[in-house]
């Protein structure tokens, strides 16, 4: 049997004791060190690289620039009604529900407002022999900034030539009017052939007549 | 001396995972060098004829001609025309609604997306706007050879 002539139990038990309460005095603090770091990670994910940035932000411009493609194409007495319905349902599809397009005129002070499916079927009748409808100059007046709730908001500006022409009366009539689009931009998910699949979902807001001009 | 090996054991312990460890990573670089021998030399083989380039596959075939519709809808001069060749196109798909993702940006192999949308939305999407903005960057053909998901990007 081996003898251990100088071994001290309590002085071995007292170590031991010791190492526990420094481990015990560190606990919290590399807690608190794992948990900043995850945050931290965490809040990493939603900070978008300039590049990352920079698709979303072309993204939603050319969600814009798709709708004054089918506001043209609406307007068009060359379009067939069943054509014209179809793009109606699709720039429809680029509005957040209860958006509201504002309608100015040089004969009037006052803006109305209606909802985007009764504007696309104002347009659409229209008493003209032929509507042209151009949108130029289409950029952010406001960059695409997140919200406390996810979501990315950001103002683009437009302006609109309107050319109307009736042949019957000589009436011809036009104006350009400066616009503003709230443009919401939110990440999204959905099933495609049972993946799912992250997107981010541009939506139209209000369209705020801010100019009406000849 | 007993008395301090006994004290520590921990570091005793330590110690030797220490050698363990060292052992090990003398174990795998040593398989990597038998791994990394050289290889045979070369054997000189008499020169064959020249060989014809490999037959496309079905996949590329059906990239190909999809990227020829999508020009032609999006350059047609008028919308019969478009319309044609939109059903055309349609044929070369499982349905209507065969999905199409847009993949707008990719980084860190994460890729970002547009809405997915279905290839009828799309291909009605390029007459609408006349612009091709994507080219296919994937594409999934099912067992009739037909094109089952389409996987686009921003050129």
């Amino acid at each position: 049997m081996v003898e251990f002539q100088n071994w001290n139990c309590e002085e071995d038990n007292s170590l031991t004791k010791q190492k526990i309460k420094i481990m015990k005095k560190y606990i919290p603090s590399l807690l608190l060190l794992f948990f900043a770091t995850s945050f931290m990670a965490v809040a990493q994910t939603d900070d978008l690289s300039p590049q990352r940035k920079q698709a979303i932000d072309s993204l939603a411009l050319e969600k814009v620039k798709d709708l004054s493609k089918y506001i043209s194409i609406i307007g068009s007495k060359e379009t067939q009604f069943s054509e014209a319905n179809r793009v109606m349902d699709r720039a429809e599809e680029l509005f957040a529900p209860d958006a509201e397009m504002g309608v100015s005129s040089l004969s009037s002070n006052e803006v109305t407002y209606y909802e985007v499916r009764r504007y696309f079927e104002r347009l659409m009748a229209l008493n003209y022999d032929q509507v042209d409808i151009s949108w130029y100059d289409i950029h952010y007046i406001s960059d695409l900034e997140r919200q406390p709730d996810g979501r990315y908001v950001g103002v683009v500006t437009i302006y609109q030539r309107f050319e109307g022409t009736s042949v019957e009366n000589n009436l011809n009539y036009r104006d350009t009017t400066k616009k503003d689009i709230t443009i919401y931009v939110e990440k999204k998910q959905t099933q495609v052939a049972g993946r799912t699949i992250e997107f981010w979902d541009v939506m139209l807001g209000d369209i705020r007549v801010t100019e009406t001009s000849a | 001396m007993k008395k301090r090996s006994l004290k520590f054991p921990l570091k005793r312990l330590l110690t030797l995972t220490l050698f363990c460890l060292l052992a090990m990573g003398a174990c795998k670089s040593k398989k990597k060098i038998v791994e990394a021998a050289p290889e045979p030399a070369p054997v000189e083989t008499a020169p064959s004829e020249p060989t014809t380039p490999p037959e496309p596959s079905a996949d590329e075939v059906a990239v190909s001609e999809l990227e020829n519709y999508f020009s032609a809808i999006a350059d047609a001069n008028n919308m019969q025309s478009a319309n044609s060749s939109i059903q055309e196109a349609l044929a070369m798909f499982s349905n209507q609604n065969t999905p199409v993702l847009i993949v707008i940006h990719e980084e860190s192999g994460v890729k970002d997306y547009d809405e997915p949308t279905t290839i009828n939305n799309y291909l009605n999407y390029l007459k609408d706007t006349k612009q091709n903005l994507n080219f296919i960057s994937d594409i999934r053909l099912d067992e009739d050879g037909r094109v089952s998901e389409l996987e686009l990007r921003r050129r």
